[in-house]
């Protein structure tokens, strides 16, 4: 009993890190898309720059924080022609702590309540998944205005 | 050298058991109740004295039914206070939990030596501390840190045990169990399940733990009667 005492080990989980998993769609075809132009994402209220300058992409992972109700975040489009876009997400949240053991980080999980956008780049949005916590599944689906509007 | 002596006894007990299953043959038989007895686990004060991760008090007491039967109740006091190896995060419980079920020893002869196979139904309803001092938003700022206590726990399990015990001077006896647990049923958290259960140990859908008995005998001494059988 003593050598079983003895053996314990810290067991964390390996994916530990939240962060909410956002894909962006197409508004007219509703076909998974990728961003040619250049995208940044900021935390309105911080001087954080979540995402900084990616081209190309069709997915972002992004930190929620951990004790508001709701954050805005800014996603700014600068395209090849040198124009700057912005819009506007806000989610809705509920936080909740989650412990698993003093030996492993502590995280807060959240449960996605609303999401909503406006602005010139995103049209509409849709909660597909409302618990944020370790799974790397998608949350949120944003649709994204053509070129042409 | 405290460590060695507890080893020592344990396999002692172990020896003195297996050397009396080879001993005679003749086939005896106890009377229905054969008296009570009451124990204590001498393994949980000497992990407290090492101060482990957890430890747990424990005291039982069980019925004696043909040297066979043996219905047990078991009480105790389950303790954590553990900090985190590599953060200052701290959890924190001291409960108590109990156990019912029954063992059965398999040693068909009278000589002082049972080997046991059980089962136990377990519980323990409890209240614990969580704090994270350093816990802070990383992006968004906010307060540092947080505490939550009193968060409340229930726990169900059963558990499958195999031990041995002998006689070591009149109504003194020694044994140890080794006990696989599986969890029944444990009522969920907000925060997380917790970290330790008192009589289970670290939270998991099954765990490993054992006891090592002190066990006085008090009541009736099984007298055995011998069952002759006439060949002729």
């Amino acid at each position: 009993m003593l050598v079983l005492g003895a053996c314990e080990n810290i067991d964390c989980t390996l994916n530990n890190v939240v962060l909410c998993h956002i894909s962006f769609y197409d508004k007219t075809t509703g076909e998974p898309i990728r961003l040619t132009d250049t995208l940044s994402v900021a935390a309105e209220g911080t001087d954080s720059v979540l995402f900084n300058k990616g081209v190309n992409v069709a997915s972002l992972q992004l930190p929620l924080s951990y004790w508001k109700d709701a954050d805005t975040l800014r996603f700014i489009v600068l395209t090849k022609e040198g124009e700057t876009y912005e819009s506007k997400l806000t989610i809705q949240k509920s936080n909740t702590i989650h412990h698993e053991s003093p030996d492993c980080p502590m995280s807060v999980f959240h449960q996605i309540l609303s999401a909503t956008a406006n602005g010139s780049v995103i049209d509409s949005v849709a909660v597909s998944r409302r618990e944020v916590n370790y799974l790397q599944d998608e949350n949120i689906q944003v649709y994204i205005r053509t070129a042409a509007e | 050298m405290r460590i060695f002596r507890y080893i020592s006894a344990l396999l002692l007990s172990s020896f003195l058991c297996f050397q009396a299953f080879a001993q005679d043959k003749k086939t005896e038989q106890a009377p229905v109740f054969c008296g009570v007895a009451v124990m204590a686990d001498v393994a949980g004060p000497v992990m407290k004295l090492l101060d482990t991760r957890f430890h747990q008090m424990e005291v039982g007491a069980r019925l004696n039914f043909r040297e066979h039967y043996f219905p047990i109740a078991e009480l105790g006091i389950g303790e954590c206070d553990r900090e985190g190896e590599e953060n200052n995060n701290s959890f924190h419980v001291r409960a108590p939990y109990m156990r019912l079920g029954m063992d059965y020893n398999f040693n068909k002869k009278l000589n002082g030596n049972r080997f046991f196979g059980g089962l136990r139904y377990a519980f323990s309803s409890f209240r614990y501390d969580i704090q994270s001092p350093d816990f802070q938003d990383p992006v968004y700022g906010g307060p540092k840190g947080f505490k939550l206590d009193d968060q409340s726990g229930r726990m169900q399990w059963a558990e499958f045990c195999l031990g041995i015990e002998t006689k070591l001077w009149e109504f003194i006896r020694l044994g140890w169990t080794i006990r696989f647990k599986t969890r029944l049923h444990q009522t969920g958290n907000t925060y997380g399940d917790p970290y330790y259960v008192p009589g289970f140990g670290r939270n998991a859908s099954t765990a490993w733990g054992g006891t090592c008995n002190l066990v006085f005998d008090i009541g009736r001494k099984p007298k055995a009667k011998k069952l002759t059988i006439n060949k002729e």
